[in-house]
Formats: structure tokens, sequence, C-alpha cells
């Protein structure tokens, strides 16, 4: 899909070349996109090469249905914290979100690194619950293996 | 922590909580197979939660065991989760996790967004409300609990008009087992259906 728009657009590019002269404002802009995104071309072509054409997984969210119900399960996720994540329903900025990941690193210590738009993001831990609201406590589920149908589950304790 | 996990999980008993009654839990475990309450956690977690874009209509052995965690009220650092997640979606081709979080960490880094394009969460497949749970197959009845159709059409109707059957032989392990590929082929009707509604959505 993300191809056939490329090719849409490289189309429509064409046969504007061909007709009178007129000003062209994705010419205009184009060049000035990866220094207004990007702070180098290394960035800039991790982008182009491998996250560009990402598609972006649709954000869904647990209606007020479903707590109007008395589904035990909303009191489950209630339980555990995790309802202000999941009923946010932020907009969200499909090539920035793709800038971000593009930039993303995360370090073994869990701090989230990335930049867009020259904004250097850099959050740890705390800062990430924070933002999420996730909790930081708990079991930590690094690995999964089952054998002959029982668990054998490494987890660990974190801060 | 870890022992305590290893000590109390059974593969078969999480199943057992997972699924409804009457139906088989040997196997794989489908979508199709879980009580109403356990299909919406299942559906949160593969969708909110732990994201991916894939068999969604099955439940792995992680989802198992995070459904196991959460119907004990065991606690999971969701926070260690959802980051390794954001991790794996860096692999090639991958799909992009959790955007309208992305938009709270832009904003707490003052990133411009005054004049970037956005889109607002879809309005007709966004929330997880009566349509979604309708499409898994649930229904409410007279009582106001939900059954799953399937169930509906397996219970006897009781009417003293209709005759008494004739007895039948007890239902041999060839029969169920063409019962069980009926229904998983019925789970994978319901399956596309709901993803061609999703891709139609998005399309249009």
């Amino acid at each position: 899909m993300a191809e056939s728009s490329r090719k849409r657009k490289t189309q429509v590019g064409a046969r504007r070349r061909r007709g009178p002269a007129v000003n062209e404002p994705e010419e205009i802009i184009a060049p000035s996109q990866p220094q207004r995104l990007f702070s180098s071309v290394a960035q800039y072509e991790r982008y182009t090469s491998k996250f560009s054409a990402r598609d972006i997984l649709e954000p869904i969210y647990p209606d007020d249905f479903i707590a109007e119900q008395n589904f035990e399960c909303y009191d489950i996720l209630h339980n555990l914290g995790l309802l202000p994540f999941l009923t946010n329903r932020q907009c969200y900025y499909p090539k920035l979100v793709r800038v971000f990941y593009s930039n993303l690193q995360i370090t073994e210590e869990g701090v989230i690194l990335s930049e867009v738009k020259h904004v250097k993001i850099r959050m740890d831990i705390d800062m990430f619950y924070h933002i999420t609201q996730l909790g930081t406590q708990g079991s930590v589920l690094r690995e999964t293996w089952f054998r002959n149908g029982e668990m054998f589950i490494q987890v660990t304790m974190q801060k | 922590m870890v022992q305590e996990w290893r000590d109390v999980y059974s593969s078969h008993n999480a199943k057992m909580m997972i699924c409804r009654d009457n139906v088989n839990i040997g196997g794989r475990i489908l979508a199709g197979q879980m009580k109403v309450e356990t299909r919406i956690l299942h559906y949160i977690l593969c969708r909110c939660l732990v994201s991916r874009s894939t068999n969604l209509a099955q439940a792995t052995e992680e989802d198992i065991i995070l459904m196991w965690a959460m119907l004990t009220g065991r606690q999971v650092n969701w926070g260690h989760l959802i980051r390794y997640r954001m991790k794996k979606a860096l692999r090639d081709y991958a799909p992009l996790p959790y955007a309208n979080h992305i938009t709270d960490i832009f904003i707490k880094f003052k990133v411009p967004l005054d004049d970037e394009p956005f889109e607002e969460i879809n309005w007709r497949t966004g929330p997880i409300g009566s349509e979604v749970i309708h499409s898994f197959g649930f229904v409410k009845n007279q009582n106001g609990e939900w059954i799953h159709k399937r169930d509906m059409l397996d219970a006897p109707i009781h009417d003293d008009r209709t005759p008494s059957p004739p007895p039948q032989p007890t239902q041999d392990a060839s029969a169920a087992m063409l019962n069980d590929i009926i229904h998983e082929i019925r789970d994978l009707r319901a399956f596309v259906g709901s993803r061609f509604d999703s891709i139609d959505a998005r399309v249009t």
C-alpha cells in the first residue's frame, strides 16, 4: 500500500513537470524535510530504508461499555493499575512515530533513547512510569519456555 | 517469586480458567474457546498491552501465562514488558505499536507538534465495546448473562410439544474431533470477517 502511494506521488510529480510551470509545494518542502525531522544523514537514511513505510498498529481502548456491563475483567485491569494506560485516547502522529522508532534505542537498564525533530528523548524507568502509569514492580518475564507442558520460566525482580 | 510462580503454575489449570466448560483444552487454545471475560482480557492483552497484528485468534503460551497472572492477581512488570515489545518492533517490517502513548512522550519532551499531520483513534474500530463483544460470538441471554452463541445452539430446547429424540449412542472420539474442526472453521471465518472489517475501516 505504501509502495502504491509512492508510485502515485511519482506519477503526479511527473505529470506536473510536463505541465505549465507552477509553484509545486512538494518540491519546495521536500528538500527541507530531512533537516526538519533529522539531525544527521545517517538518521535520515535509516528512516528511509527501514521505517518510512512501516505500518502503525492502530490504537484501540476499552470502551465505557466494558465498565457499565460490570465485567470482572474490568475490575482486574483496574486492580492491576492498567486502566490509565489502556484508556489513553490520544491522537497520534504517524510520521513522527516512525521517526521515533527509527531513532529508538533501549538500554539494558530500560532507558529509552530517541530523537524526533532535533529533540533528544531520554526516558528512564521512573519517567516512563510517570508518562505511561505502568508499574515498575512485579515479575519481569524475560524468556518463557515450555517443556513437556510444564512452564520453565525465568522471572527476575527489577526495581 | 520465581519459585512461587513455578510451583503454582499449571498450563492445564490456566487453560481451564480461560476456556468455557464444554471445550476441548487438549491442544492450542483458540480465542473462540474462551469465556466472555477472558476473551475480552485476551483481546486487550494482544491488542493494547503486548500489541501485535497477527495471531490474534489464538492464545500463545505467553498469553496464557500473562492471563493466568492477571486472573490470579499476580503483578507483572508491565513497564518492562512494553519496553521489550517496543524493542521487538525494531525488527525489519514489524508494525509499530503504542502510537498514542508515544504522543504523550512527545508532549513531555516538548517535541513541536503544531504543524504535524495527526490521526485520531478510529471512532468505529477503536473502542472495545458491545460491537466487539458481539463479534466474538457472545450475546446476552434473558438473565442478562453473556453466553456464547455456540453454547446456546448446543443447549437442548425445552419444548413439551417436541417428542423426545430416540436415544443416541454416546459420541465417539471421531465425532468430537469433527465437532472441534467445525467450531475452529467457524472461529476462523469470524476472525477473517472481523479482519476484513478492520481493513475496510482503514481503507475508508
